[in-house]
Parts: C-alpha cells; sequence; structure tokens
C-alpha cells in the first residue's frame, strides 16, 4: 500500500548531505548556497581563480606540463572538502549525482565546443577499491557520461598502492605519484580525450595521468569538480 | 579485550583493538557469545543496524556482488550488505544488592510527581515492563526519574537515559551525575571519548545506542519525540535491541504520540508553581508569507515587539524555515536587542547564552531551539503557525517555553498564520486538556 501512495505522492527528493528537500543537484538551498561556482578569470592552464586572464605562479613553476588543460567547477571550500570527504570515505555514494551535475555545468561552461572521443578517469589501486568499494572518478566519469553521451573508457592503471594523497605536503605529493599509473590496453586511435578526477589541489595527479597519455599520442583534458 | 552487550561493524573493532580483535572475537566465538549477521539484509531490504529502509543500491568494488549500504546510520560507519555485523552477548556479572541508596539529591517532590516516581518505581522491581511519564512542559520530568533509576542500582541494574538529542544528552549528564555522586555515569554521543567504557548509568544519544545489544535492565527515554527524530522508529528499534528482554522501559514525554498513549501512564498535567498553562491564541493574518517580505505592514509584530520591550520581557520567534529567519533579522535590524538563530548558524551557542541572560530580548529561531531552553518571563510567537512543519507536538513544545519561572508564572502565546489548521487546533485542545486535568485533580491554584 505504502508503495502505492508513494508512486502518487512522490517524497520530496533530500539532500544527500544533509537531509533537508531537494532544491537543485541533489543539494537543498542551504548546501547550495555555501558553495562556490568558479566564475570570471581564471588560470588559462588550471583554472584557478585569478584576477585577470594570465598562468598562474604553479603551472609556471612546473617543469613539464603535459596536459593541455584543466577546468573545475567549484572552489574548494571547507563545505567542499566536507561534501568530498562524506562521499570518499565515508562512502556516502549518492552524493556523486550531485559531483556530476557540478561537473557537467562546468564541462558545458569550458569544454562545449571541444570534440573527445572519450572520458576517461584518474585510476585507483586494486587494493584501495577493495577497501573502499568505488573509484570516486569512476562514479563521476560514469553519470557525466550519461548526461554528456560521451563513452567512459578505461585507459589506465594504478600500479603503486600509496598513502592518500590528502595526508600529503605538496613536495611529497609530487615525488610519491611517479611511475605510479601504466597504461591499460585499449582499442582504436584517441585523438582527444577528457580526465575526470574528484579535486586538482598540485595538478600532480591529473599531470602524471596526462603524461602516460600523451606518450601514445593523446591530448588530455582534465575537468575535476574541486579546485 | 573487547567491550560487551555491543552491536559492531569491523571498521569499528578496528578502531578499538587493531588487528587484535580477531583473535579475541575468536575466542568469544568458540564459547557462543557472537552471533553475525550482514550489515544489510538484502531480502527484508532492512539495515541490521538501524532498522532503516532507506538503503542505496551500488556497484561494489569490495564484494562485486549484489550490494547496498544504509544511508540512515551512515555517519557511525557503513552498513553494508558485505560487511558482518558482529553482535556480542553481555557478560553476566555477579549482582551484588545494595541495601542502601545511592541518590545524593534532596529535593522535594510535588505530589504529581511523586506519584509518577513511585509508579515508575514500581516497574523497576518487575521484568519487562513499559511505562509512559506524560508531563508539561517544565513539570521536572528528569527529577522524577532519580527514585526509579537508584531503585534499579540497588538491585545491580544497568541503566540507560537515552534521548535524540546531543544537547540534552550534554545538559543531563552533570544533573545525573550530581544526584549520583558515587556512581559511575558516562555521556555518549558522535564526539565521546568514553564511547566503549563500562557504567553503571549510561546517557546516550540516539545514534549511540545502536551500538549496545542486551545490556541494560532500566531503560529511560527522554523527549522521545524530539524534532529531528519523532517518527523516525530508530530510537525505538536501537531501544528495543539495547534493553535486556527482561528489560523495563520508561517513556518521558510532554507531547507522546498517539502509539505511546496507549501504554499505562502517569500524568503530570501542572508545573510544579501551581499555575495552568498558557493557552495560545490565534492571530490570523491575510496574505502573510507576502506581507512577512515586507514587515512594516505587519502590524501585529511591532505591537509584540513593543509590549516586550516596554514591560521587560524576553521573546521567543519560532518560524518554520531557516531562511525566514534572516529575513525577519535583516528587517529588524534597527532592533539592537534582535537576534536570530538557526541549525546552521555558528554562533549559536553564543546567542543562546546572551539570550539566556537577557542581553538578547528577542530571539528568532526555527523549531531547533523548540525545547530546553529555559528563560523567565518569556513570551512566545509562533509566526506561519499554519506551516505543515509545525505539528501538534511541535507548537505544544513551543508553546511550552513560556511562564517557566515562578516569577512569571503564565506568559503570552500567539500563533500567528493565515488560517486555522488542524494542528494547531489540536495543540490547543490538548494544553486545555492538560490544564482541565490539573485543575480536576487540584494541582492548579486558581
Amino acid at each position: 500500500m505504502l508503495n502505492v501512495l508513494n508512486l502518487l505522492f512522490p517524497l520530496p527528493l533530500k539532500c544527500g548531505f544533509c537531509d533537508r528537500r531537494e532544491y537543485k543537484n541533489g543539494m537543498c538551498k542551504q548546501c547550495m548556497k555555501e558553495i562556490e561556482e568558479i566564475k570570471g578569470n581564471i588560470c588559462e592552464r588550471c583554472g584557478r581563480p585569478l584576477e585577470t586572464m594570465s598562468i598562474c605562479v604553479d603551472c609556471h613553476r612546473r617543469k613539464d606540463t603535459y596536459f593541455v588543460c584543466n577546468r573545475s567547477a567549484v572552489r574548494y571550500n571547507e563545505k567542499m572538502k566536507s561534501m568530498i570527504s562524506l562521499y570518499k570515505y565515508r562512502g556516502q555514494e549518492k552524493l556523486v549525482l550531485s559531483f556530476a551535475r557540478l561537473l557537467e555545468q562546468a564541462y558545458r561552461k569550458y569544454y562545449n565546443h571541444i570534440s573527445f572521443d572519450c572520458l576517461t578517469y584518474v585510476p585507483i589501486h586494486e587494493q584501495r577499491l577493495k577497501e573502499r568499494g568505488f573509484n570516486q572518478a569512476q562514479q563521476m566519469a560514469f553519470y557525466l557520461s550519461l548526461r554528456i553521451k560521451i563513452p567512459v573508457k578505461r585507459l589506465l592503471i594504478r600500479t603503486r598502492y600509496a598513502d592518500k594523497q590528502s595526508k600529503k605536503q605538496r613536495q611529497d605529493r609530487i615525488n610519491a605519484l611517479t611511475n605510479s599509473f601504466e597504461l591499460h590496453p585499449y582499442q582504436a586511435p584517441l585523438k582527444r580525450v577528457l580526465l575526470i578526477d574528484d579535486i586538482y589541489t598540485t595538478g600532480s595527479t591529473v599531470n602524471e595521468c596526462a603524461k602516460i597519455l600523451v606518450n601514445e599520442g593523446i591530448q588530455v583534458y582534465s575537468l575535476t569538480v574541486g579546485r | 579485550m573487547l567491550p560487551t552487550g555491543r552491536v559492531l561493524l569491523e571498521e569499528e573493532l578496528e578502531r578499538i583493538a587493531p588487528e587484535a580483535w580477531r583473535e579475541e572475537m575468536k575466542k568469544l566465538s568458540s564459547r557462543g557469545k557472537v552471533k553475525t549477521q550482514p550489515g544489510v539484509d538484502l531480502t527484508r531490504r532492512t539495515c541490521n543496524r538501524c532498522g532503516g529502509m532507506d538503503l542505496h543500491f551500488v556497484d561494489c568494488g569490495s564484494c562485486r556482488k549484489e550490494c547496498a549500504y544504509c544511508t540512515s546510520c551512515l555517519q557511525m560507519g557503513r552498513s553494508k550488505t558485505c560487511t558482518p555485523l558482529y553482535y556480542i552477548e553481555d557478560e553476566e556479572e555477579e549482582r551484588t544488592s545494595l541495601t542502601h541508596s545511592l541518590l545524593a539529591w534532596k529535593g522535594n517532590l510535588t505530589p504529581s510527581q511523586l506519584e509518577a516516581s513511585d509508579t515508575a518505581s514500581d516497574l523497576v522491581r518487575k521484568t519487562n515492563q513499559k511505562c509512559l511519564i506524560w508531563a508539561v512542559c517544565g513539570a521536572g520530568k528528569t527529577e522524577v526519574t532519580f527514585k526509579p533509576i537508584d531503585q534499579a542500582l540497588q538491585l545491580g541494574q544497568k541503566v540507560l537515559i537515552a534521548t535524540p538529542r546531543k544537547d540534552v544528552v550534554l545538559e543531563l549528564f552533570p544533573r545525573i551525575q550530581q544526584a549520583f555522586p558515587t556512581v559511575r555515569v558516562i555521556a555518549l554521543h558522535g564526539k565521546s571519548a568514553q564511547k566503549w567504557e563500562e557504567a553503571q548509568i549510561t546517557i546516550s544519544t540516539t545514534h549511540q545506542v545502536l551500538r549496545f545489544y542486551q545490556k541494560f535492565d532500566l531503560v529511560v527515554i527522554d523527549e522521545v519525540d524530539a524534532y529531528p527524530y519523532h517518527n523516525n522508529p530508530m530510537l525505538y528499534f536501537a531501544v528495543e535491541r539495547a534493553r535486556k528482554p527482561s528489560g523495563n522501559l520508561l517513556y518521558l514525554s510532554a507531547t507522546p504520540p498517539d502509539y505511546l498513549r496507549k501504554l499505562p501512564q502517569v500524568r503530570i498535567p501542572a508545573r510544579y508553581h501551581r499555575k495552568p498553562l498558557a493557552v495560545p491564541q490565534i492571530v490570523l493574518e491575510r496574505n502573510l508569507a507576502k506581507r512577512l517580505k515586507k514587515i512594516t505592514h505587519l502590524d501585529v509584530i511591532h505591537q509584540i515587539i513593543n509590549y516586550i520591550f516596554e514591560n521587560q520581557r524576553q521573546g521567543f520567534f519560532f518560524v518554520p524555515y531557516i531562511g525566514l529567519v534572516e529575513e525577519l533579522v535583516n528587517q529588524l535590524n534597527h532592533y539592537d536587542e534582535i537576534e536570530g538563530t538557526h541549525s546552521r548558524d555558528p554562533a549559536r551557542e553564543e546567542k543562546v547564552r546572551r539570550f539566556r541572560e537577557g542581553e538578547i530580548r528577542i530571539l528568532v529561531t526555527t523549531t531547533i531551539l523548540e525545547r530546553g531552553v529555559t528563560v523567565p518571563k518569556t513570551d512566545v510567537i509562533v509566526i506561519q503557525a499554519d506551516s505543515s512543519i509545525f505539528d501538534e507536538a511541535s507548537l505544544v513544545q513551543m508553546s511550552g517555553r513560556a511562564g517557566r519561572s515562578l516569577l512569571d508564572p503564565v506568559g503570552t502565546v500567539v500563533f500567528i498564520a493565515e488560517e486555522k489548521t488542524r494542528e494547531m487546533k489540536k495543540a490547543i485542545k490538548h494544553i486545555k486538556q492538560m490544564n482541565k486535568w490539573a485543575k480536576k485533580r487540584g494541582l492548579l491554584d486558581c
């Protein structure tokens, strides 16, 4: 009986973050308010908000940049930090829908004119996948692909099981990643792919992944939720 | 040593005794003290840990099979189909009955409190009993539980005081510890460091109760229907599992839901100062939602504010949602002594403290403050009382904020609404009924 009533009068969807009524993107009004969308001038390379359109210090300092550019949907502020950790570490997987919506908005804003052969994602180690139960970047890429109708392909494998990136300092992060990715066999020549990840902090993860793919003659653009 | 009488997930065990727990668990299971179940039961579509049915089906990378996790109890660690849930039986200890009381509280109970207290104490000597103490807001419910708890402790029993809200746990802890100075009391909530300790009296939030398994002989449930949890079956599920099969249950509430009203009960329909409860007055305003956006068009609010300021009183303005708190405070910012607060306000505790000290005269708030905060000489104004989130229980609770002290025993309660809803009528009927019962039993002075 309950099921019939639910069909006739569906319960309002809930905000994945705080149980209030959903307003937009699987979030409630209050949570939406605390999210800062990235708008206006950004670093042409990494998508960081800047005063003027130019290249930021970090991108200048990086020796070899393999990816074409990165764009991010929202600022990685306190709210975003807690949302990502609720999703990744606590395992509130239904939040992925909200993140995919944010990615979609950013995709439409920055990448609408570029044609990608496929989407791909930053892989996690088999062992980590077993512990966590899911790969956040893969889930985001999957739900994004449903919205923008571009297939997802697995192009990379993570070969090194390292401590979590979020627990390290800048230089350690960059060092810890070298040689931790390998190419996964794929079909058909690919020209341009869009790499999906959850957060862009120093850009080292994206850069390492791009390095492998560039060797294969693939252009790599990246899209992340937080910056 | 693993804690006993618990229901725990692997990740919780890992936190208590990293790696070592597996050995301990083997020892316990060889003695038949442990049973396991999957965290989420897929055939019944229920979470075994919290009884919730709000599951999220996932493509699980750990078990690579059909899998789901429970979204209701996620904050306590993920309960999944592929993670086992361990039920560890309680160690039966030798029970030593005491002959002397452990209660150090020396206050006096009113005759109706005494009656409730005695009924509840009788309960403790029996097994598997349930009882409701239905007491109006401000009747002194906590004091009523002292004697039954004392009785239980004398029989060597373990006592659990469960309540949905952390604020209430923090407020109860010092009061209970003072009343029983020689007894070990612990307070459990999300950030508590005492989670795995043993005690004679455990004060806990709903979520922490989920971690107990047939451990307590007496369970006292305070404020069963407090805001985020009314109509939420989780507390009942948790409490049923946390008590021993022979354990007794004592519900305390000012606004018991219908299914509790069927239980054997004792009522305390009047406050200790022997004055009736303030009956809400309804003020109907046309186009209220629109006129609240431009409050200068709403005379009644200004009249009330003037009345409060002139008579040196304080006021609670309850509104149905957070956005309206900010809207109202912005429009009233020419008054320095009006502030607003809500669940998301980082300065909430500080504002409540300033309101208690009388620095803030009018506090605009959502249902978050419907219980607990007691300030002398207050009036209560519920704006948009016809909103669907205000039900009978919360309207009665909010009305109960008025007239709590001896100096100003009645107070004024006003519901401002566009129309009279059924819930508003029920709330007024409820308050009138309480006053009637009190009068009949001679508990009122007027």
